[in-house]
């Protein structure tokens, strides 16, 4: 048997109480007085008892004796004492707290899911042994520790205390990271070498970890206490919001919603823009499968169960004309709520604005005068290099919507979005290298927007020859060759290129290099696709929506500093500029309006959404496979040492009432 | 506790009736100073032969026995019993320790006297009732007849147990008051802390024919106490705490039969004789039974 608590708290607790006790006991007794004939013979029997004995009031005192039972059981009880599981020395465990979205989900007894963490986390913290320590990591998207490693109970309940529901996705990848660290020592030092041993991680969660597959234990054991039985979620897990592309001022919100539990539920969403009611739709939705099977069911099952009827959209169309904020709500409850409300900042309209470089090219002239752009203008190279900065400048960024490049290089590229025909920007890393003919199309993406409905079969077949193409890293290859990239989409913080190796004309710009452009329908199609992607972040209607944990970036206007953020809570932070005019912001936890003071509309708020099929998705699981082994899992906190102190209590109790029979008996005492 | 009490209370008639065939019995022949119904020491004038004695000058010539002169010519003087009246005294013990118990002692002790009492009036004897506490009396002494019995109830009625009890002041007074020799009847408790031998030494002294009876409660016999008390003694307000526990009723009931035990050593080392009755014993069940067999009444 160990106590808990250390020797000297049950030393104090017994100093402190037992002598008042034996003091009260002689010196304050409460005596009931009664009137007696004659106390003659009772002071003679009293004085013989104290001759015979001197310590015969303590002798016969049962109920002293009883009472100073009571009392040590009380302070065996305050020692804790524990039934050691095992022996040996302190244990070094670090205890992962899940504040994913789906520990939100309230269960049946009004509590949520993290609560009943945090109890199961007290719980473990209190039958930790005294020389054992412990740390407390909280996770969700990003990992925080909310306490080192100690032995200190009080700090590891407040560190327990301090742990808040995010509506982050579960990445438990992170948090491990940081739960290894204390116990692995940098450089060559082996197990026995190391101070300090190897952990156990206690992971507090519902499971559906996103990146269970990532997860790697390097040091220690990994245990799971699965929280939570409640099942029955429908959520928003989509929002589309969108303008048309001819007609701006059409807007379209496409809001995807998914009934994860197990009985049929029919939803309304309603339409709210700026707050004000505006649409409403009814939808009904099955269940997602039977209610034993849906904690078995794995991150896989979700996807090959989308078109079973689980799964409906939404869609209004409505006109406006400027910014707003554009929110869809979901009737009913269920036990997660944070997934009931979507909302999505809506830009104003913005008609296309296109401008071609070009030292003359009718085709691409033709391709885009077709295109429904308000204002388009074709620049020669010479031209658009000596343009002055307010001409091609405003806001920081680039005033044409697409700029197509066709056959010039250049590094006058503010934020904005180019298309690049034979050339490449000058600031990225990309290397257009000499052109290679009669080459073959190996591989492309035509579930690319881009090329959406493009027949690359033809194109591969009447391009005669292309540039070989070096992209950096973080480039997409949309058509692959044999010699390299063909077509290429870099994304940087405020610019995106396309990049095509091939040119309209030859090198001499005297022969028709891809005949394409005039045999095919195809290049109308794909030149439609490519500007309306490119023009998509600026005219597309709506700001991406960002996840819960996720960062999203804003432009400033020039020379600012910093920037303030107002966070759906009301909380304030004021956040840098940095040098090329970008602030991001990455404390996104909840999900609601992330509010910026850029001064530049359309860029003065982001929406932040859940929108996860994953989190939605709150039937705990049942096996847990972590880097493709199973992990055991328990329902709640399986004492490492089995406490005493409650039956310390319990034979306190019983010496109570033997001392209340004993007392209440009429003369035995 | 102390209430009025009735003279019907004390003795009511059908008891009265049964007592009227008792008498009470001295163990000793005491001279009276009138004549009664009790044979006394001296020859007297009785119908009862007594003895015969030698004549001597100057006897009286009417009691010579003239039929044996007839036949011895000797001349035999006949001597007869003198009847004579008893003194019959009662003390009682009305200190406020009597005034506990239900009934209590004193109603107890005074019913008891009264019924004394009432058999020495009925016997023409000269019936004495000296009731004491911290002092002694009022008295009433020398009754003597049946139609006194309404008086003699009257004052007993009329008593209420006051003050601590004095019992050898008491027994000192008596002494002093009534030399003449007689039967006296001495109810206590005996819970003197002063203690009882003194005063049972002026009594034994002046050669009474005396009858100690010791009168507790139940609750003084086996107490019913439990837990931590104060107890205070009512006659003199001493206070003894105690922790009830058996080992200390045990000692209690020791201390108190070694104390009876060595109130009757005493009282039969002095020719007294000492009776001990508790009031849960039924009145009349004590005089008709328990004092008969005693030998006080016949």
């Amino acid at each position: 048997m160990n106590f808990l608590a250390p020797w000297y708290v049950p030393l104090a607790a017994a100093a402190v109480a037992v002598p008042p006790l034996v003091l009260l006991y002689f010196l304050k007794l409460r005596r009931r007085e009664i009137p007696v004939p004659s106390t003659l013979l009772w002071r003679r029997a009293v004085e013989d008892l104290q001759v015979n004995s001197p310590f015969q009031r303590l002798r016969n005192n049962l109920l002293l004796i009883l009472q100073l039972l009571i009392l040590l059981a009380a302070i065996m009880a305050i020692a804790e004492p524990m039934l050691a599981g095992s022996a040996g020395e302190g244990q070094v465990y670090v205890l992962l707290m899940d504040q994913s979205a789906s520990m939100g989900a309230m269960e049946g007894d009004g509590e949520t899911r993290l609560d009943i963490a945090k109890d199961e986390a007290r719980r473990f913290v209190d039958n930790l042994r005294a020389d054992d320590r412990a740390m407390i990591i909280g996770f969700a998207e990003r990992a925080t520790v909310l306490c080192m490693l100690t032995g200190d109970k009080g700090a590891l309940h407040r560190a327990i205390d301090n742990v808040v529901q995010t509506h982050g996705r579960t990445m438990l990848r992170e948090a491990m990271r940081l739960a290894e660290a204390p116990s692995s020592l940098a450089g060559e030092v082996s197990d026995a070498q190391n101070p300090i041993r190897s952990a156990r991680y206690v992971l507090f969660t519902d499971g559906r970890i996103s990146d269970a597959e990532d997860v790697r234990v390097q040091r220690g054991t990994l245990e799971i206490i699965r929280v939570g039985t409640a099942t029955e979620n429908v959520g928003i897990v989509g929002l589309d919001v969108r303008r048309h592309y001819e007609r701006p001022e059409l807007l379209s919100v496409l809001a995807r919603v998914r009934n994860f539990g197990a009985r049929p539920v029919s939803r309304d969403l309603a339409l709210l823009v700026d707050g004000t009611l505006r649409a409403t739709q009814t939808i009904e939705l099955d269940p997602l499968g039977a209610a034993d099977e849906l904690m078995n069911l794995e991150r896989s099952d979700l996807e090959t169960r989308r078109e079973a009827g689980n799964e409906a959209t939404a869609a209004f169309d409505l006109v406006l004309e400027s910014a707003a904020e554009i929110e869809v709500r979901m009737s009913g409850e269920d036990a997660l709520a944070v997934d009931d409300r979507v909302i999505a900042v809506a830009t104003p309209p913005r008609p296309l604005s296109i401008l071609l470089v070009t030292s003359g090219n009718r085709y691409l002239r033709m391709a885009l005068a077709a295109m429904p752009a308000e204002r388009f203008d074709v620049w020669s190279p010479r031209e658009y290099e000596d343009a002055p900065e307010d001409a091609l400048v405003k806001d920081g960024r680039c005033i044409y919507d697409v700029v197509v490049l066709d056959g010039h290089a250049t590094d006058r590229l503010p934020p904005g979005s180019y298309m690049f025909f034979a050339a490449s920007p000058l600031t990225e890393d990309v290397d257009l290298g000499a052109v290679t003919e009669q080459d073959v199309f190996l591989d492309w993406d035509d579930t690319h927007p881009i090329l959406r409905h493009v027949p690359v079969q033809e194109m591969a077949r009447t391009v005669v020859g292309w540039h070989e193409m070096t992209l950096p890293q973080y480039a997409t290859s949309l058509i692959e060759a044999t010699n390299g990239p063909v077509l290429g989409l870099l994304h940087g913080e405020r610019h995106q290129y396309l990049l095509c190796a091939f040119g309209i004309f030859d090198e001499s710009r005297t022969m028709l290099n891809a005949p394409w452009v005039i045999m095919d329908s195809g290049f109308v199609i794909f030149m439609y696709n490519a500007v309306r992607f490119l023009g998509g972040s600026s005219t597309s209607g709506a700001h991406p929506s960002v996840r819960p944990g996720q960062s999203f970036t804003v432009a400033a206007r020039p020379n600012v500093t910093s920037v303030t953020v107002t966070r759906p809570d009301g909380g304030r932070e004021d956040i840098p500029v940095r040098g090329i005019g970008l602030a991001s912001y990455s404390r996104t936890d909840h999900v609601g309006i992330y509010r910026v003071a850029t001064g530049i509309p359309g860029e003065d708020a982001r929406a932040v959404n859940l929108l996860d099929d994953h989190e939605s998705f709150i039937a705990p699981q049942r096996q847990f496979r972590i880097a493709a082994e199973d992990v055991t899992v328990t329902e709640s906190v399986d004492p490492l040492n089995r406490p005493l102190w409650p039956y310390v209590l319990g034979a306190l109790g019983l010496i109570l009432l033997l001392e209340w029979i004993i007392y209440n008996k009429r003369i035995f005492v | 506790m102390a209430t009025a009490t009735k003279s019907s209370e004390l003795l009511d008639p059908d008891f009265m009736h049964r007592l009227e065939r008792l008498d009470i019995v001295s163990r000793r022949i005491f001279m009276g100073r009138m004549k009664g119904e009790r044979r006394s020491k001296r020859k007297g004038q009785s119908v009862e032969f007594a003895d015969y004695r030698n004549y001597v000058v100057g006897d009286d010539l009417r009691f010579l026995d003239w039929n044996i002169y007839g036949r011895l010519e000797r001349l035999f003087l006949k001597l007869f019993f003198e009847e004579e009246d008893l003194h019959v005294n009662v003390l009682l013990d009305l200190s406020r320790s009597m005034d506990y118990g239900d009934p209590s002692k004193s109603l107890y002790v005074r019913r008891v006297a009264a019924a004394i009492a009432y058999i020495g009036l009925v016997k023409y004897n000269r019936v004495t009732l000296s009731p004491f506490s911290d002092r002694y009396g009022p008295e009433m002494s020398g009754v003597r007849g049946r139609r006194l019995i309404h008086q003699v109830l009257n004052f007993l009625t009329d008593l209420e147990p006051a003050g601590v009890g004095n019992m050898s002041a008491a027994c000192r007074q008596f002494a002093l008051r009534h030399p003449q020799r007689g039967v006296v009847v001495l109810l206590s408790d005996f819970m003197d802390k002063s203690g009882y031998e003194t005063g049972l030494r002026y009594l034994v002294g002046r050669k009474y024919d005396l009858y100690a009876i010791q009168i507790l409660s139940p609750a003084e016999i086996e107490p019913d106490l439990t837990g931590d008390l104060r107890l205070r003694d009512v006659e003199d307000d001493d206070l003894a705490e105690i922790t009830v526990s058996r080992a200390l009723i045990n000692r209690y009931k020791q201390n108190l039969k070694a104390y009876c035990g060595g109130l009757q050593e005493f009282c039969s080392r002095r020719g007294a004789m000492y009776m001990f009755t508790s009031t849960a014993v039924p009145f009349d069940q004590l005089v008709l039974t328990y004092l008969r067999s005693k030998g006080l009444l016949r």
